[in-house]
């Protein structure tokens, strides 16, 4: 797609259709995982470890099964096929064997005729554990002489990203700065809890059904965990209530629970977990670790970026090396800097294994470099935002990994519109210029972000489609990434329109299910609207070939470009001559033309090396800023996010209104990930496993956002749009803290932000003076 | 998972006495949002549950010879709108106010709030200083307790098994007496109290009768009042340097737990000085 590319040449795509599944979310029709009841259905409960690490010294199910209602209790004896639930390191125990490596594991699952037998009697099943040594940080878990939980060094995984001279820049560089920050856990707080039911056939297959984002993942861990062909098991997809990566790589374990209980007990096995289940053996965003150094000349030009980055990875290594990897190719910024060197470690230690979740490592470093660049902006006596102009990226810049961008960079015009909207030249005042017991502040933070899996996951950044034109011209279309409350069923049904010629409210997207479509790789990444989106375009745009010739044939022309405007087709030369969508698709029938195809898509390619360190990482960046403006009470170190000013390049809004709906979320999550959200672990034990306990922000704590899209069109995108879902989490919890620097002067290297935190740098502050 | 427990709602006390001594491990059910969520989380296992909702005549505010007398099955809300708890005691209106949300504070009553005794308890503070006493009735007896020796530690009273509170009195209070109630909450919708406060001032126009009252929740097991803190502050012009030293006095003889999760035993302590301060500074409508 070309820049000039406008709204006004197309029918739907561009517009904010209302979303496809909005009434039967509304109205509260709309099925979930726990509405979906089978006969003879039975309920799984999952016996977990009750030490943060032990040997089990013994097992006994014996009262368990005497409870009237108890069917079964299963073991990773019992386990027709591999005993590990297959991420990428394949370390984690379907269930726990002969040792436990933090509380909550799974050991056995109960399965019971009612799920308060099943959870009751989970109770009753009896472990003893010889407990040992547990390692509760990443500093003990990299020790020499620590214990060790992960091969020989409790190192998951670890990246170096050099690219430069960085050592020899810092020994001769006029200005460096350096930091160390610690950023916290982060629960996903989905509305809806794990949830799967698996359903044994008579042909020996098995359907699971259930809340997820990665039907494929799942299918792998099943055929993986019952040792039976892949044609053996398909998995649906059902209306799915949150996710935000917490339905990304764990809902393998609850399927593959569920699985291994209906495959054994040959009934179907429903498994919900509760709340403080969820909390306690669900995925995290890890927390982090990160020391940081900036070197720059006199006039701003920053010459060499250092990052030392560590994430707790807890137990179990899950998606852990490629959280790592995100981080570690974007921890420098979105700065031009010409010799970087990164250093990236995830270590093993005694708790909740974490994972994947919305921004997928990038919200850490971002946290670092962006607080650490407002620092250097103070010793140079510069502003916050020309430091970012001088060094921003700009088409021509490279990034860490040494790939060039060349094209589709908004982030000058992102930072410029933010800039504006959030009146930053009226409130932006030095932090000792503020006075008065209330004080307002302003920050900003910006991002970039690569599209997709990029060099992570590769050989999976490809997805299938089908589309099928109806005799009566309404569309059914599958693909293979799922609906998450983000509207991806809304924009594929917009592109299939566009592509096809029709009304957006004639598409139907099926629930996505992993018999219909070849694998397409998880719903992740922010990839969805490119990799479907495109896969549709690719299936639509072959319909669309025999449409336009059946158009012609109508209107007995022999050559000439065809048009629609969603309810006719007609010629470009002469728009007068026009025919009807539906009686052209009622004439392919009668004609036993085929309206139906499969579309396919695959990424472009990319070049990083493993082993240098360096290559093109992503095939596209989406780049993003968020401004802050907050008033901290400097008495009671209380903070109040008055306003927040988030912007992102896209490519293209398909649908705006679901963009900036996007923005909101995940400018929230991130509110909550900067203040409040504070998930406490105390010698391997959750202390504060429930809402009430982790607070997320109430409708009150809701500042005022402003959603700022940028449209700089990615050639190979759908329509040009790049990916939005995960950029809005990742700048506005640091562009927070920036803005309370601003205000007060109190710099702060850890989220979230409590007002204990403050207080500690404020009585640091008055002893200095 | 709930255990299995049996339900039964009485329409007079009598017949509530008759099912609390018939089982000893039977629970009393007001507005159910402490109950029900210890019973949920399986903290507490009742095989009876008593509801008290029927018996009409234990909810409401009135004002009697004895005081403004509440009875215990009031919900929050109810005093939050309450005409009687204005002046000196609309503290106790605006803590029920902003306690928990609009659905709980439809739900949850001032008895079972008191009962709770949780150290953070938005209504404990509030009816501390006011002196409230809390009339306890036993199958033939009926005794008045101040709210002081009622409250014994967190999620503790002196209710005996077949015991029931039937109203909470609050005495009369000279006009132009006002109070203040603060909390610190970690969100600004729906939290609990991470530490919070009551300042009262009795007779605030009269400098020699003027009797400063204060009580802090969650930096010791019960509401604390500090007896010298408020002699500092009573009976005299109120400076900065006062309180200051009222609240040296009371960070000397509080001790906040470590283990809690709302807030540091430290910012606890910053906040002494911060509520008096402000909660004096809005009563007499001066500056500090």
């Amino acid at each position: 797609m070309k820049k000039t590319l406008s709204k006004n040449n197309f029918h739907s795509v561009g517009n904010s259709v209302i979303r496809n599944d909005v009434i039967e979310k509304v109205t509260g029709t709309a099925k979930y995982i726990d509405d979906y009841k089978f006969g003879d259905m039975l309920y799984g409960a999952t016996v977990r470890a009750t030490v943060p690490h032990g040997n089990i010294k013994s097992f006994n199910s014996a009262l368990a099964l005497k409870i009237d209602g108890v069917i079964a209790v299963y073991t990773y004896k019992d386990v027709p096929g591999k005993n590990e639930v297959p991420f990428i390191l394949n370390d984690y125990p379907l269930l726990a064997s002969d040792k436990v490596l933090f509380h909550g594991q799974a050991i056995a699952l109960v399965v019971a005729k009612t799920p308060e037998i099943a959870k009751f009697a989970a109770k009753k099943v009896e472990v003893t554990y010889q407990e040992l040594p547990a390692i509760n940080d990443v500093h003990q878990s990299l020790k020499k002489d620590a214990v060790k939980i992960f091969g020989n060094d409790n190192i998951f995984k670890r990246y170096d990203i050099i690219r430069g001279d960085a050592e020899n820049v810092f020994e001769k560089a006029a200005v460096v700065v350096e930091g160390k920050y610690t950023t916290n856990y982060q629960v996903h707080a989905y509305l809806e809890t794990q949830g799967m039911v698996a359903d044994p056939q008579p042909d020996g297959s098995i359907v699971i059904y259930g809340s997820m984002q990665c039907p494929f993942y799942i299918h792998d861990a099943i055929v993986h965990i019952l040792n039976v062909p892949q044609n053996k098991v398909r998995i649906v997809q059902t209306t799915t209530g949150g996710a935000f990566g917490g339905k990304e790589d764990v809902p393998s374990i609850v399927a593959a629970h569920a699985a291994l209980a209906a495959y054994l007990s040959k009934k179907p096995v429903k498994i919900i977990y509760s709340r403080e289940e969820d909390f306690q053996a669900m995925s995290k965003r890890h927390p982090s670790y990160i020391e940081m150094k900036y070197a720059a000349d006199k006039k701003g030009k920053i010459t060499a970026a250092q990052v030392r980055y560590i994430l707790d990875g807890g137990a179990f290594s899950t998606l852990s090396p490629v959280v790592l990897w995100r981080g570690a190719v974007h921890a420098a910024g979105p700065y031009n800097i010409p010799n970087v060197k990164i250093e990236a470690i995830c270590a093993a230690t005694n708790k909740v294994p974490c994972g994947a979740f919305r921004g997928f490592g990038q919200p850490q470093t971002t946290f670092a470099n962006e607080s650490l660049i407002d620092e250097l902006a103070v010793k140079l006596n510069i502003s916050p935002l020309e430091l970012r102009r001088i060094n921003m990226m700009k088409v021509g810049s490279r990034t860490a990994t040494g790939q060039k961008i060349t094209r589709s960079c908004g982030l000058e015009k992102v930072i410029k519109q933010v800039v504006q909207k959030s009146d930053w030249n009226k409130i932006y005042l030095s932090p000792e210029k503020r006075t008065g017991t209330i004080r307002t502040g302003i920050g900003i933070a910006a991002s970039f972000y690569g599209v997709g899996l990029g060099a992570g996951g590769k050989y999976l950044d490809r997805a299938g489609s089908y589309v099928q034109v109806q005799k009566d011209g309404t569309v059914i279309i599958a693909i293979g990434n799922t609906e998450l409350g983000q509207g991806v069923f809304t924009v594929i049904s917009q592109i299939a329109a566009e592509m096809l010629g029709c009304p957006y409210n004639f598409v139907r997207v099926l629930k996505t299910d992993t018999t219909r479509v070849p694998d397409s790789g998880p719903t992740v990444a922010s990839r969805s609207t490119l990799m479907s989106g495109n896969a549709v375009r690719n299936a639509a745009g072959i319909i669309r070939l025999r449409i336009d010739k059946m158009v012609l044939e109508m209107l007995n022309v022999k050559s000439g470009a065809v048009k629609s405007n969603g309810k006719n087709y007609f010629l470009s030369s002469d728009p007068k001559k026009k025919v009807r969508y539906q009686d052209v698709v009622k004439k392919c029938y009668g004609k036993r033309i085929n309206l139906t195809s499969n579309g396919w898509y695959a990424g472009e390619d990319v070049t990083f090396s493993q082993e240098t360190g360096q290559g093109n990482a992503y095939y596209t960046y989406s780049y993003s800023a968020t401004a802050a403006i907050v008033k901290v009470n400097t008495e009671t170190c209380e903070v109040s996010v008055e306003k927040l000013v988030s912007g992102h390049d896209i490519g293209k809004a398909l649908n705006p209104q679901l963009c900036e709906g996007q923005i909101e979320g995940g400018v929230i999550q991130s509110l909550g990930y900067a203040l409040t959200e504070n998930l406490i672990i105390k010698n391997g034990i959750m202390l504060n496993p429930s809402f009430a306990g982790y607070l997320i922000p109430t409708s009150s704590d809701i500042p005022e956002i402003i959603p700022v899209i940028v449209e700089e069109p990615y050639h190979d995108g759908p329509f040009g749009a790049k990916g939005l879902g995960e950029p809005p989490m990742i700048t506005p919890a640091t562009a927070i803290a920036n803005a309370i620097y601003n205000a007060t002067g109190w710099r702060t290297d850890k989220l979230p932000v409590t007002p204990e935190v403050l207080l500690d740098i404020k009585k640091h502050l008055w002893k200095k003076i | 998972m709930f255990s299995r427990f049996d339900y039964y709602a009485p329409q007079t006390l009598n017949d509530a006495f008759a099912a609390l001594s018939k089982n000893g491990n039977a629970r009393i059910l007001a507005g159910g949002t402490d109950l029900v969520v210890n019973i949920r989380s399986g903290k507490i296992k009742p095989s009876l549950i008593v509801d008290l909702k029927k018996i009409k005549w234990l909810s409401g505010v009135t004002k009697t010879d004895r005081g403004i007398e509440i009875g215990p099955l009031t919900t929050m809300n109810e005093l939050a709108e309450s005409s009687l708890l204005k002046g000196p005691y609309s503290l106790l209106s605006y803590a029920a106010k902003i306690m928990g949300c609009y659905e709980i504070r439809n739900r949850a009553t001032v008895g079972g709030n008191i009962i709770n005794a949780s150290p953070g308890a938005e209504t404990l503070t509030p009816l501390t200083v006011l002196h409230a006493s809390v009339e306890v009735s036993g199958n033939n007896n009926k005794k008045l307790i101040p709210l002081n020796k009622f409250v014994t530690g967190p999620n503790n009273t002196v209710l005996s098994g077949g015991e029931i509170v039937t109203k909470i009195i609050l005495p009369f209070y000279p006009q132009l007496t006002a109070g203040y109630y603060m909390r610190r909450a970690r969100v600004k919708g729906m939290d609990l109290a991470s530490v919070n406060c009551s300042v009262l001032v009795v007779n605030p126009n009269n400098i020699e009768k003027c009797q400063v009252r204060a009580a802090f929740g969650t930096v010791m097991p019960t509401p604390y009042r500090s007896q010298k803190a408020e002699e500092i502050l009573s009976g005299k012009k109120i400076t900065l340097d006062l309180i200051k030293q009222a609240a040296s006095v009371i960070n000397s003889e509080i001790n906040p737990r470590a283990t809690s999760l709302r807030a540091t035993p430290e910012y606890k302590r910053f906040m002494v000085e911060y509520f008096l301060k402000t909660g004096l500074s809005k009563i007499l409508g001066v500056t500090f």
